[in-house]
């Protein structure tokens, strides 16, 4: 292959690219406005049809309206952290409580005000179930607040809610909503305030970051995000919104009693939160419409009405069981539909090119990565393997295919090295994983790390972003020690890592992903140039359609969007086809050009190493055994015996 | 003051120890924190008070009503074999929950949720040792509890199904692949939860208010016992659900604090959360 196909290859790769990206935009937005005006067609066809309804029905619509907005609660932190909070109506329960309390004291403002007052009220007790849930999760979440559920029931029981006693004066609602039907209206309202406020944070990294908190904690703090504001936030606005609802039970009754908001009643909203997939506006609405017409429906057709509690777990397993929730399976089959159409009435010119994406269609790694591939192929053959012993520099020319994008911030050679670990040393239990490690990054390089597997490298990478914090030796960042920090300010200042496994976030677009790991405002152009850099993905591909190799791309390129000082890749390539790592070595060698960081490449793939690094260091038993060009390096006797065993050389030359 | 922990003690520390050696034994061995333990036992404890008011005989009603709850928790270990083998701990939890629900409500359709005395399952009047009554039924329930844990820690140390069990515990996966039986002794572990489940929910019902839910609720302190054991070890479940028990009986102290007996499993996890907050864990392995 010459230069000039690869340099034709890669244009005609970089126009269907554009050509993806325009197509992928229109119909980004083509899908918007359908989501938008179903969404608003639903938000004034609800109240038009409550309103030619009998009286018992609007009854039963406020109940739905309610528990619909219970299931939005439920559904911030089931749907989007993963995290199992049974005690949605004991937050209810505060809201009903302050709002009874604030009656009875004759405190102005009216109902209005006092479902706010309800709604705050619920914050402190979201913090305290919020609070255990920083470092554990899962079942000890669960259990805690099943016990706070169970706890404010028993407390309900002996204490009634405020005024339940003594109907001596009983809380009207403000003639605006005295109707039962204006009364729905406003309580519809409030749901779709809440649903529109939950989509948009749903596009804002700090939204983003409670589905990157459900997909891994680690990775959330290697970005930069706080785990802990992400954890303290979600609960925050589920005990907020839950506790509102609580305030808008008293509204509609007028009074509150214990068995509103009993545990079981929780988790049976619970159960119903699974079935619909709550964390969808949508699945909310139905959820409430389920909960409460259910038993009515029930009657109707004389099955007694308790069969609901049966019926509900049932559709909650078989929904565990199929692993989607109702909701997540209709806009799926909106999706389809939508791509059906347009598939049909596509016009033939100006269609995606073969290769290219549209949303939420598989995406095949991108022409670019191929063609660098093929161009690194070109000049390493197979038989060059590792410990070659030819010194024949085979690292990536910077002038190869690959888009440097227009704001390239340039090599950083000058300055102190942007990594520097001192005499680090670390013990597990007696276990010594790294002793009296020294190395450096040099600003603008890619360096190597390289060792037997169980050396210490990725040890070392704990230390560096932070994950481990018990270690003797200093580590500094362009010349600023970072001891002291935590592991997302080590981000912040500088220190971005990737994972052996990669994290990404399947229910993001690669945009979003590159947005929220950015940690700052960024254009769309500078989205799409560093998607284009990795030859990765269009910003409209759901990651979750994305093949493994292209979403390891993709965290580096959330890593070096954030322009980090220094970017720690634990062995990128695992687990990948020789074209997909060489495609992966590729854009590794251009970052420092691209990006203005240094690298340090953890990987055990020999003709990545000799691809990407100027500078190798050579770990074994936690200690640095060699350090060098890698050319010199990887023919030492040491580093062969390292990897080999005392096998003598020849036979690992000629293998 | 100690006599009203006493009392504690014995009137719920037996019964919640069975259900939290229990809990443990079956998220050991299965990877599913049963929510609906209680419930199945409430459902094998109101078979037993049909039983009985029928005219069945007490021992015939109670072993009548102990298989009922076998059956309906091999039913539940049916339900996880068949569709949730690999799932995660968090999803088994998820369809635990709506076990829990389920199982209440059809209890309720089958026996009715009315008011009904559940009989002492051991007839008798009881003791009284310096002011503190001890019932035949909370002697056995304590008995049963520390028998019950003896038994399943010398069974998992030292007999080949305990052998079995513990490696099916570390991954039921490899255990099959390994040729060893996942599944029927799954199920067994299942069934035996149905069973110790319903003596524990009979041995405290009678003290408890009479409805399904509340029953099966009873659950709510035996988790904060398995959390506290960290949902692995078995002595320590036991002596926390036994400390538990006590401390609801201290608050008999005060005519008042008796009321909000039930706050204390919700104190207890809290105070053991924040403790274990001092601990950094992250997510997963790298």
């Amino acid at each position: 292959m010459t230069q000039a196909d690869v340099n034709g290859g890669s244009q005609s790769a970089a126009a269907s690219y554009q050509n993806s990206l325009e197509t992928g935009a229109r119909y980004l937005r083509i899908d918007r406005r359908n989501g938008q005006l179903t969404a608003l067609a639903a938000v004034i066809l609800v109240p038009v049809v409550v309103f030619i309804l009998p009286d018992y029905w609007v009854q039963l619509c406020i109940t739905g309206a309610i528990d619909a907005i219970v299931l939005q609660s439920i559904g911030v932190l089931a749907d989007r952290t993963k995290l199992f909070v049974l005690c949605p109506l004991a937050f209810a329960s505060i809201g009903a409580w302050v709002v009874l309390q604030v009656f009875v004291w004759g405190w102005p403002g009216g109902l209005y005000f006092w479902l706010l007052l309800g709604g705050i009220a619920g914050i402190p007790f979201g913090l305290i179930m919020g609070f255990p849930a920083l470092r554990l999760r899962g079942l000890n979440l669960a259990v805690i607040t099943l016990s706070f559920a169970f706890a404010l029931d028993s407390i309900f029981q002996v204490t009634p809610f405020p005024g339940s006693q003594n109907y001596t004066s009983v809380l009207t609602r403000p003639s605006p909503i005295g109707s039962d039907r204006a009364y729905f209206v406003f309580c519809w309202l409030i749901f779709v305030v809440f649903a529109v406020i939950l989509y948009i944070l749903d596009r804002r990294p700090f939204g983003a970051a409670w589905r990157c908190v459900a997909r891994s904690e680690r990775a959330t703090a290697a970005m930069g995000l706080s785990v802990r504001n992400a954890k303290l936030g979600v609960f925050v606005i589920s005990a907020f919104i839950a506790a509102v609802s609580g305030g808008l039970i008293v509204g509609q009754v007028y009074t509150a009693v214990e068995s509103n908001f009993s545990p079981v009643a929780s988790l049976v909203l619970f159960a119903v939160a699974l079935l619909v997939g709550s964390g969808l506006a949508e699945g909310a609405a139905v959820g409430g419409l389920l909960s409460a017409f259910a038993p009515q429906v029930l009657s109707s057709i004389h099955v007694p009405q308790d069969f609901g509690n049966i019926l509900f777990p049932l559709g909650t397993i078989q929904v565990l069981a199929a692993g989607t929730s109702a909701s997540a399976s209709w806009r799926a089959s909106f999706r389809r539909m939508l791509r059906r159409r347009r598939a049909r009435h596509a016009p033939a010119p100006g269609a995606p090119a073969p290769g290219t994406s549209v949303p939420g269609e598989t995406t095949a790694v991108v022409a670019t990565s191929a063609a660098t591939a093929a161009a690194l192929s070109a000049s390493t053959t197979p038989a060059e393997a590792a410990f070659h012993t030819d010194t024949t520099d085979v690292r990536v020319p910077a002038s190869d295919a690959t888009v440097v994008p227009a704001y390239s911030a340039g090599p950083v050679t000058a300055g102190p090295p942007a990594l520097r670990v001192t005499d680090i040393g670390v013990r597990f239990t007696g276990v010594v994983a790294l002793e009296d490690m020294t190395m450096e990054v040099p600003a603008g390089s890619v360096s190597g790390l390289i060792g037997p597997n169980g050396a210490g490298k990725t040890t070392l990478v704990d230390v560096v972003s932070g994950f481990i914090r018990n270690y003797d030796g200093t580590v500094e960042v362009a010349g600023r020690g970072i001891d002291h920090l935590l592991v997302h300010q080590r981000a912040r200042a500088g220190v971005r890592r990737t994972f052996q496994q990669e994290r990404t976030i399947p229910e993001l677009t690669a945009g979003d992903y590159v947005r929220v790991a950015a940690r700052r405002r960024i254009s769309a152009q500078e989205v799409a140039d560093v998607l284009e850099f990795i030859g990765g993905p269009s910003p409209y591909d759901r990651i979750a359609d994305i093949d493994v190799g292209t979403r390891r791309l993709l965290e580096i390129a959330g890593c070096i969007v954030a322009r980090p000082k220094v970017l720690l890749l634990d062995e990128p390539t695992a687990g990948l086809a020789e074209a997909d790592s060489l495609a992966v070595a590729a854009r590794v060698s251009q970052v420092p050009d691209a990006f203005g960081c240094a690298v340090l490449l953890i990987e055990h793939d020999m003709e990545v190493v000799r691809a990407c690094c100027s500078h190798i260091t050579v770990m074994d038993f936690g200690k640095k055994i060699a350090e060098g060009r890698p050319e010199d390096v990887l023919k030492m006797d040491t580093v062969v015996a390292a990897y080999l065993g005392t096998a003598d050389k020849a036979s690992v030359i000629e293998g | 003051m100690l006599q009203s922990a006493l009392v504690g003690l014995f009137q719920s520390g037996g019964a919640y120890g069975l259900l939290a050696v229990c809990v443990v034994l079956i998220y050991r061995t299965t990877g599913v924190l049963n929510f609906a333990l209680a419930a199945v036992g409430t459902t094998g404890t109101y078979a037993f008070s049909s039983f009985y008011t029928s005219g069945m005989n007490l021992a015939e009603a109670a072993i009548f009503g102990i298989l009922i709850g076998v059956a309906a928790s091999v039913v539940c270990g049916l339900i996880y074999i068949r569709w949730f083998f690999d799932a995660t701990p968090t999803y088994r939890a998820g369809v635990a929950i709506a076990l829990l629900v389920g199982t209440a409500a059809i209890t309720i359709r089958i026996f009715s949720d009315e008011p009904r005395q559940i009989p002492a399952v051991i007839p008798g009047s009881g003791f009284s040792v310096d002011g503190v009554v001890l019932t035949p039924t909370s002697i056995a329930g304590i008995a049963l509890a520390i028998l019950f844990t003896l038994f399943v820690t010398q069974m998992l140390q030292r007999t080949r199904w305990g052998l079995q069990l513990r490696a099916i515990s570390q991954g039921p996966v490899a255990s099959e692949l390994l040729g060893l039986p996942v599944r029927p002794l799954t199920l067994a572990i299942w069934g035996g939860s149905g069973a110790i489940g319903t003596i524990a929910v009979m041995i405290v019902s009678p003290g408890l208010s009479d409805e399904v839910q509340s029953i099966s609720l009873v659950i709510v302190p035996a988790l904060a016992a398995t959390l506290v054991a960290t949902f692995r070890r078995y002595w320590l479940a036991l002596i926390s659900a036994l400390i538990l028990g006590g401390l609801q009986g201290l608050l008999l102290y005060s005519q008042t604090l008796i009321r909000y007996e039930e706050v204390i499993p919700f104190m207890v996890v809290l105070g053991v959360l924040i403790w274990n907050q001092r601990r950094e864990l992250w997510d997963e392995a790298r």
